[in-house]
């Protein structure tokens, strides 16, 4: 009887000492943090959307410009790719990265200036091009006209 | 008698030959003035203060009128004596690159800080002397008189022309939020199409379920408005008498919402790039590439379908 009750005694110290464990393994989560600038100063109250394997999480940066979210690692394990994405009004900025480890530190810069539609020499292009291709069509209905 | 008229016609035809050949270099020194200048405004987000928000679209409207201006002088060649490129016209050139320097170091000062009305100012007065002077040193301000006189008429319906580019920039820019939340929402119901489905983010990002993208000013499609529309215009001037008038200004809008079609469909392709090769790829290196063949793509498929139907008297 003393053996009984010393198995059960003992099976459930056991079992409670296994119960962290357990839950910790249940909780094993992937951070995705990091800070959102722009021009090196920190953006405070930015909406940051995070993406992980398909699965969407939101946070606001704090007063230090700081986001933070937590995947379950069985949503987010190791190896997966994650896109952070930043907007605060009209200015946005994204980075990609991989879960390597627990804590994934993935920092935003926010730009207010977007790539433009042309750059200088693109732009240049278009307008050179776009015009020749006008002439082209002008010369060749004009001489038709004309013939 | 008809020696003398050649003869003219031939003076004629070499003066607004040298004519095209120094607004080509005017432009060339404009070009590279606002390529290194604008950018180094822009990038540090001064564009919106200080005074600089005009150059945007005063730069473009002015680069407009040169071009429609040289198109007028060549539809109407007069006879006028210019004098030759002297080497003391490289003194305007040095006034203006010294003009230059001065308003790249004002805008130095104003990156590292500096506050006032004095720098703005100082950088402002330089921007518009580096390009008077640069006018000067092109063209010699000899013949610049020379031209004004002859060519009053033309400079008169340039200025008009420039005016009218201007206002409609002005509109046109204004108009960029509501565009780009046409673009995001038409582009949300494209890529449903397709299949990856997505969130609007207020006011103007759309998040897939890998990335998300903002549509902003410059994917609105404003910079294809504007250079559509002023190629359209020098098509105009080069060709007045030989358009029908009706059809020529009837088509124009029908271009301007075919154009904002294509600008829908370039924004689709890149995001669905992004979505299916390399945000990183489509977004940085194809970004502009994208709007500049585009821009020619459509050139080719507007003019090819719609010049010989404008030329079309009834």
């Amino acid at each position: 009887m003393k053996k009984k009750i010393l198995s059960v005694i003992v099976s459930g110290f056991a079992l409670v000492m296994l119960m962290p464990a357990s839950s910790f393994a249940l909780a094993a989560v992937t951070d995705v943090t990091g800070t959102v600038t722009d021009n090196g100063s920190p953006v405070v109250h930015a909406h940051v959307i995070v993406i992980c394997k398909n699965v969407v999480k939101r946070d606001y940066t704090d007063s230090s410009g700081t986001y933070l979210v937590q995947y379950k690692s069985t949503v987010c394990p190791l190896g997966s790719p994650i896109s952070v994405t930043a907007v605060k009004g009209d200015a946005g900025g994204n980075n990609y990265g991989k879960a390597n480890k627990v804590t994934n530190k993935l920092n935003v810069a926010i730009v207010n200036v977007s790539l433009p539609e042309y750059g200088l020499i693109t732009g240049i292009g278009a307008a050179i091009v776009g015009g020749a291709a006008f002439m082209f069509v002008r010369r060749r209905h004009l001489s038709g006209h004309q013939a | 008698m008809v020696t003398k008229l050649k003869n003219n016609s031939l003076k004629q035809n070499k003066t607004a030959a040298r004519l095209l050949k120094r607004a080509a270099v005017f432009i060339a020194i404009f070009i590279i003035y606002s390529g290194v200048l604008g950018p180094r405004i822009i990038s540090h987000g001064l564009v919106n203060k200080d005074g600089f928000q005009i150059y945007g679209g005063l730069g473009k409207s002015l680069l407009f009128g040169i071009l429609a201006l040289s198109i007028l002088i060549y539809r109407n060649k007069k006879y006028v004596t210019l004098k030759n490129w002297h080497y003391t016209n490289l003194i305007w050139i040095i006034f203006s690159i010294l003009a230059f320097y001065g308003a790249w170091q004002g805008v130095g000062k104003l990156i590292h800080g500096a506050t006032g009305t004095n720098w703005p100012i100082f950088i402002n007065i330089a921007i518009i002397a580096s390009i008077v002077f640069a006018l000067g040193g092109c063209f010699g301000s000899a013949n610049l008189r020379t031209l004004t006189k002859a060519y009053k008429k033309e400079l008169k319906i340039t200025l008009a022309l420039i005016v009218s580019f201007y206002i409609f920039l002005y509109l046109v820019y204004g108009l960029w939020q509501f565009l780009s939340l046409i673009i995001l929402h038409c582009v949300k119901w494209l890529m449903s199409l397709v299949g990856p489905t997505s969130t609007i983010i207020p006011p103007r990002t759309l998040v897939f379920n890998k990335f998300g993208i903002q549509i902003a000013e410059y994917c609105s499609g404003i910079e294809s408005i504007a250079l559509f529309t002023a190629l359209y215009a020098l098509v105009g001037i080069l060709d007045w008498a030989k358009l029908n008038h009706k059809k020529f200004i009837y088509i124009f809008p029908i271009g301007l919402i075919v154009l904002f079609v294509f600008n829908i469909l370039r924004v689709f392709i890149l995001i669905l790039g992004g979505y299916y090769i390399n945000p990183k790829i489509a977004f940085s290196l194809f970004h502009t590439y994208a709007g500049m063949l585009f821009f020619i793509l459509y050139s080719i498929i507007f003019w090819g379908v719609s010049y010989k139907w404008m030329l079309q008297k009834d």
